[in-house]
C-alpha cells in the first residue's frame, strides 16, 4: 500500500520530466524571420486605433504618405515628390490659402494587386472629413483641410482654409493626404456595413486586410501576435527579412528573458533602469534614440505669485542651472548616453551661437553674488532682505525624478539655496486646474520637475503653455502656462509662426522665439526620453540601421525593410 | 433530484440579478473614465470625443445605461453631436437578447473575445486543475500514510515554503532557472540539458505542434499548480489523517481487508466529501485564467485579457467577465451537491 502512494508521487515526476525532456533540441530557427518583443497589443488595425504600438506597427504594411527621417526630413514611400513652395506644389491662393499638390508614384499597387490611384486619396479624404464614416481618429484633418480634388489618376490637390505651413503635418498633427486605404476593399464593406468603419474585421481583425507597405499581414492571434509577410506587390526595397512576427509580451522582465534565450530579436521601449540587465545579455547591442519628451526642471517666474521673489530675477536662475552637474547626473540616473536637452526646442530650431548654460559652480556662486543673495547670517542658506533663499521644489512620485530632485537638491545646497522637496500626484495635484488648487496652476510652487514633449516638425507654439493667454487664473482655469512666462515680444511670434508658408521666414521667426525663451532661462532639460533597443547581433545586422530608426514616435520601424540578418 | 436542480437554477436568477446590479453599479462608482485613454493621443479632438461619449451612451443617466445594458438602446434615441436633436438610435440589443456588449478597445463583440481567449485558458487551467488534485491525492495520501515520518516531515517542510512563495516569484524564479539559466548552460556545451521556453503557446519560429504546446505548458502549470498542490494536499491529509483513524476503518482492518482497499475505497471515498468542496469553490476560478501567471508567460488567456481591460477599462469586458465567474461559480455549487449525494448516500436532496 506503501509503494502504491510512493509509484504515484514517482510517476508524476517522471511525466514532468519526460515533458521537460521533449526540449531537448531547440527548433532550427529560420534566419529570415525577424521576431520583435512587442509590450502592448494594438486594440486594431488603421486610424480608429489611439495605441501607438498600433500605429508603429502600420509601418509595416500600411505606410502612410509621407514621414520623416532621422534628419527630420520629409521622405516619402508614395508620392513622387515631396511637395515645397521651391518645386511650386505649394501655393497660396486668392484667399490666402494654402494649397498642395501631391503626386503619387506610377506602378504603386495595393497588396492585394489593384492599383493605387487618386480615387483612394479621395476616398481617405471623405472618411476624414465625413464624422458618420464611423471612430477614426482625424487629428486637425478634418478642421484646417478644405477640400480635395482629383486632377488625374495620380494628382490630387489639397486645399487649407487658411495658410498652413505644416500642410505635411508634423509628429502631432495629421493633415497629410489619406491614402493609405484601399477604396476598392473598404467601400463595399462600409456600404455592407451602414456606411460605417466601424466594427469592420478588416480593422478589428485585419481579416482580409489590403494595404501599401513593404509587408502584408499574414495573421493575428489575438493575446500572442501579429505576423507579417513580404508584401509581393511592394514596389520599394524588398524586404531581407520574409517574416516579421510582433510576439507580444506584457512583462518587462519577461521581454528580456525572451531576448537573452532567442525567443525574439529585438526588444525596445524598456525602461533604463533595465540598461544593464539588457547590456549584461552577450548577444545584444542596445543603443537609443531620442524621444521628443524630456524631463526638465522647470521654474515658476510669476512676478506676482506665491513664488519665491529670487526667481523673479534672472540672474538666479541662471545660476542655478550653472550650479547644476546635469550631465554627469543624467548619467548616473538615467544612464550613460542619454542626452541632455539644451533648449526647450529642438535643436533643428535653435539660432546660430545659442548660448545653453553648462555646469559652473564658480560662475553661479558669482551670478548669486551679483543678484545680492549672500549668506549674510553664516547659516549655510543665502539670504538678502532678511528672506532666505529657500525654494519649494516639487515633482511627481516617479523614482528617476525623485533622485534628480535629490541629487538637484544636494547640488544647490552647495551654491548656498535650500530646497524643500515635495513628491505629489501629477494629474490630481501638480498639474490640476486652478479650480482643483492644482500647485502649478496656484502658482504655489519654485521648482518643479515633469516631461514635456516638442515637435521637431512644427515650430508651432502653444501659447496656452508659453503665452500670457495661457497664464492660469480663475478666469482662465485651462490656462497651462505653468511657468508664468508671459514676454509680448514672444507672443508677438507666436502667429507668424503659425501662418508664414515660407520655410526661410519661418526658421527666421522661430530663431527669434527660440532666442526669447531661451533668455529667459525658465526651463533647464536634465534627460532625453530615449526609446531603447535591444539587439540580437547573431539574427539581425545592427550596421546602419541606428540611423535608420529615426527619432520620432511615429517612425520608429518605418525603414523595416531595409533591416537585414546577421551575416 | 431533477426537481431539486431545477429550482436551484431558478434560484439562481435573481441572484445573477443582484451580481449584475453590483458589478454594474461597482464600475460607474469607481469613476473609471473607458475612454481615458484617449486624453493624451494628439489625434484626437475634443469633438471626437465627445461623438464617442455620446454613442457608447456614457452620457444617458446610470439607471437607463443599465437598462440599455441589459435590454439593450436600439429603441432608444440619441443626440450624438451635441447640437440639442436626437439623430441616431442606439444599436446594442442588450445582455438579456443575447447581446454581450462590444468592447471599447478592440471593437469588437465580447463575445467573440472571450471565445478567442477562453479556449487558451481552459486548456491551462484545466491541465493545471487536473494536475494539481492527481498530485495533491498522491502527496496528501502518502503523507497521511506516513505521519511524522521523515517523508512527511520533507512534504510539510516543502508544503510550507511553497505555499508562502507569491506566484510571481516561483514564475520567474522558474524561468530563470528552468529556461535562462539551462539556455545558457546547453549553449555552453551541455547539450544534453532541456531548458524551457520563456513565454507564449508556441515559438514563432516553430511548427505550432503538440509537443511545441506541451513545452510552453509546463512552466505556467507548475507554477500555477505548485502553490494549490502545496495547500490542497496539506488539506487531504488532514482529511485523510481523521477518516484513517475512525472506527469503522478500524472495523474494516480488523475484518482483514486489504490495506488498499481499506485506503482507496472506504477512507478515501470518504475523506472526498470536504475535498470536493475545495475543489468545487476553486474550478469556477478556471474560467477567469490567472491573471498573473498568464501575464507573465504571455499566455493569451482570459487573465491576460481581464488585465488589458482594466487599464484602460473596457466595462463591457470586465462586466461579462465577472458575471460568466459568477455564473460559475452558481452552476458549480449545484454540481457539488449532486456530486455530494453521489459520494454520501444518506445526503438527499429534495
Amino acid at each position: 500500500m506503501l509503494g502504491n502512494g510512493k509509484r504515484l508521487l514517482s510517476m508524476s515526476l517522471v511525466l514532468v520530466f519526460m515533458l521537460g525532456l521533449l526540449v531537448s533540441a531547440a527548433h532550427a530557427q529560420d534566419e529570415t524571420v525577424l521576431v520583435f518583443g512587442w509590450e502592448q497589443e494594438p486594440d486594431q488595425l488603421g486610424d480608429g486605433s489611439t495605441s501607438t504600438f498600433s500605429q508603429l506597427l502600420g509601418d509595416f504594411f500600411s505606410r502612410k504618405a509621407y514621414g520623416w527621417n532621422s534628419k527630420y526630413e520629409a521622405l516619402s514611400d508614395m508620392m513622387a515628390e515631396i511637395p515645397s513652395v521651391g518645386n511650386g506644389m505649394v501655393t497660396t491662393n486668392a484667399d490666402g490659402n494654402t494649397v498642395v499638390t501631391h503626386k503619387l508614384k506610377e506602378g504603386l499597387k495595393w497588396s492585394d494587386g489593384e492599383p493605387i490611384t487618386a480615387d483612394d486619396c479621395l476616398f481617405g479624404h471623405k472618411l476624414f472629413t465625413d464624422t458618420s464614416t464611423g471612430t477614426i481618429f482625424r487629428s486637425d484633418y478634418p478642421s484646417v483641410v478644405a477640400s480635395m480634388e482629383k486632377v488625374d489618376d495620380l494628382t490630387i490637390v489639397q486645399t487649407f482654409n487658411k495658410a498652413y505651413p505644416d500642410f505635411l503635418g508634423s509628429d502631432n498633427i495629421t493633415v497629410m493626404p489619406q491614402c493609405r486605404y484601399p477604396a476598392h476593399v473598404l467601400q463595399p464593406l462600409m456600404d455592407a456595413n451602414g456606411g460605417t468603419v466601424d466594427g469592420l474585421p478588416f480593422f478589428t481583425s485585419g481579416e482580409g486586410y489590403v494595404g501599401y507597405g513593404p509587408y502584408v499581414l499574414e495573421s493575428w492571434t489575438k493575446g500572442d501576435n501579429i505576423t507579417f509577410v513580404v508584401n509581393s506587390n511592394w514596389v520599394g526595397q524588398a524586404p531581407a527579412f520574409t517574416k516579421v512576427v510582433a510576439k507580444f509580451i506584457l512583462e518587462s522582465a519577461q521581454m528580456q528573458n525572451a531576448l537573452e534565450t532567442g525567443e525574439i530579436d529585438v526588444a525596445f521601449n524598456w525602461q533604463n533602469d533595465m540598461l544593464a540587465g539588457y547590456q549584461a545579455i552577450g548577444e545584444a547591442e542596445v543603443f537609443n534614440t531620442a524621444g521628443v519628451y524630456a524631463d526638465a526642471l522647470w521654474f515658476n517666474i510669476d512676478e506676482t505669485g506665491n513664488n519665491h521673489p529670487a526667481l523673479r530675477d534672472v540672474l538666479v536662475r541662471k545660476a542655478i542651472i550653472q550650479a547644476i552637474d546635469r550631465a554627469s547626473i543624467t548619467t548616473a540616473i538615467a544612464g550613460d548616453g542619454v542626452p541632455v536637452p539644451g533648449a526647450f526646442d529642438s535643436s533643428v530650431w535653435w539660432p546660430d551661437g545659442l548660448e545653453v548654460l553648462g555646469y559652473d559652480v564658480a560662475a553661479a556662486n558669482a551670478l548669486l553674488d551679483e543678484s545680492g543673495w549672500v549668506d549674510s547670517n553664516g547659516d549655510g542658506t543665502r539670504d538678502k532682505d532678511g528672506m532666505e533663499l529657500i525654494l519649494k521644489f516639487f515633482t511627481t512620485p516617479r523614482q528617476s525624478r525623485i533622485d534628480y530632485q535629490l541629487a538637484i537638491q544636494a547640488a544647490l545646497q552647495e551654491v548656498g539655496i535650500y530646497t524643500q522637496i515635495f513628491q505629489v500626484p501629477g494629474p490630481a495635484v501638480l498639474f490640476a486646474s486652478i479650480t482643483n488648487r492644482g500647485i502649478m496652476a496656484a502658482s504655489d510652487y519654485d521648482l518643479a520637475i515633469y516631461a514635456s514633449s516638442n515637435d521637431p516638425i512644427s515650430p508651432n507654439v502653444d501659447p496656452n503653455s508659453f503665452g500670457c493667454v495661457g497664464l492660469p487664473s480663475p478666469e482662465n482655469p485651462s490656462g497651462s502656462n505653468f511657468s508664468h512666462y508671459c514676454d509680448p515680444a514672444f507672443d508677438e511670434l507666436t502667429p507668424l509662426i503659425a501662418a508664414e508658408v515660407d520655410p526661410d521666414k519661418r526658421h527666421e521667426l522661430k530663431h527669434q522665439s527660440v532666442q526669447l525663451m531661451n533668455d529667459a532661462q525658465f526651463w533647464a532639460g536634465l534627460y532625453a526620453r530615449v526609446t531603447w533597443y535591444a539587439v540580437r547581433t547573431d539574427r539581425v545586422n545592427t550596421e546602419g540601421l541606428k540611423d535608420g530608426l529615426g527619432t520620432l514616435a511615429s517612425n520608429w520601424f518605418q525603414s523595416i525593410e531595409f533591416w537585414t540578418p546577421a551575416g | 433530484m431533477g426537481k431539486y436542480i431545477l429550482r436551484r437554477l431558478l434560484a439562481a436568477i435573481p441572484l445573477l440579478i443582484i451580481i449584475a446590479v453590483f458589478i454594474f453599479f461597482g464600475l460607474k462608482i469607481s469613476g473609471a473614465d473607458p475612454l481615458a485613454y484617449l486624453a493624451n493621443d494628439p489625434r484626437i479632438r475634443p469633438s471626437d470625443r465627445i461623438l464617442l461619449t455620446a454613442r457608447l451612451g456614457l452620457n444617458d443617466p446610470v439607471p437607463l445605461q443599465f437598462v440599455h445594458w441589459l435590454i439593450g438602446d436600439d429603441w432608444y434615441e440619441r443626440d450624438v453631436t451635441g447640437d440639442g436633436v436626437k439623430d441616431e438610435f442606439g444599436t446594442r440589443m442588450g445582455l438579456l437578447r443575447g447581446d454581450f456588449g462590444e468592447s471599447i478597445r478592440y471593437r469588437q463583440p465580447v463575445i467573440e473575445i472571450i471565445a478567442q481567449f477562453m479556449p487558451n485558458t481552459l486548456l491551462l487551467g484545466l491541465t493545471a486543475y487536473i494536475a494539481t488534485v492527481l498530485i495533491s491525492m498522491a502527496v496528501g495520501i502518502f503523507a497521511a500514510l506516513r505521519q511524522y515520518s521523515v517523508a512527511d516531515n520533507v512534504i510539510t517542510g516543502v508544503s510550507f515554503i511553497t505555499f508562502s512563495m507569491p506566484i510571481f516569484f516561483i514564475a520567474l524564479l522558474s524561468v530563470q532557472i528552468f529556461s535562462v539559466q539551462f539556455k545558457a548552460w546547453h549553449d555552453a556545451g551541455a547539450s544534453w540539458l532541456p531548458y524551457l521556453p520563456v513565454q507564449g503557446m508556441y515559438d514563432v519560429r516553430g511548427d505550432r505542434s503538440l509537443d511545441e504546446l506541451i513545452r510552453h505548458m509546463i512552466l505556467p502549470v507548475f507554477c500555477l499548480s505548485a502553490i494549490n498542490i502545496a495547500g490542497y494536499s496539506r488539506y487531504i491529509r488532514a482529511t485523510m489523517l481523521e477518516v484513517i483513524s475512525s472506527d469503522y476503518v478500524r472495523t474494516a482492518r480488523s475484518k482483514g481487508l486489504a490495506e488498499r482497499r481499506i485506503t482507496y475505497l472506504h477512507a478515501l471515498k470518504n475523506a472526498s466529501l470536504p475535498i470536493v468542496t475545495l475543489i468545487g469553490l476553486d474550478a469556477p476560478f478556471v474560467l477567469a485564467g490567472a491573471v498573473v501567471t498568464e501575464t507573465i508567460f504571455s499566455w493569451p488567456g482570459m487573465g491576460r485579457l481581464f488585465i488589458q481591460s482594466l487599464e484602460p477599462i473596457d466595462p463591457p469586458i470586465v462586466m461579462v467577465f465577472v458575471l460568466m465567474i459568477a455564473v460559475a461559480v452558481v452552476l458549480t455549487q449545484i454540481l457539488i451537491d449532486i456530486i455530494y449525494a453521489w459520494l454520501d448516500p444518506r445526503i438527499h436532496y429534495t
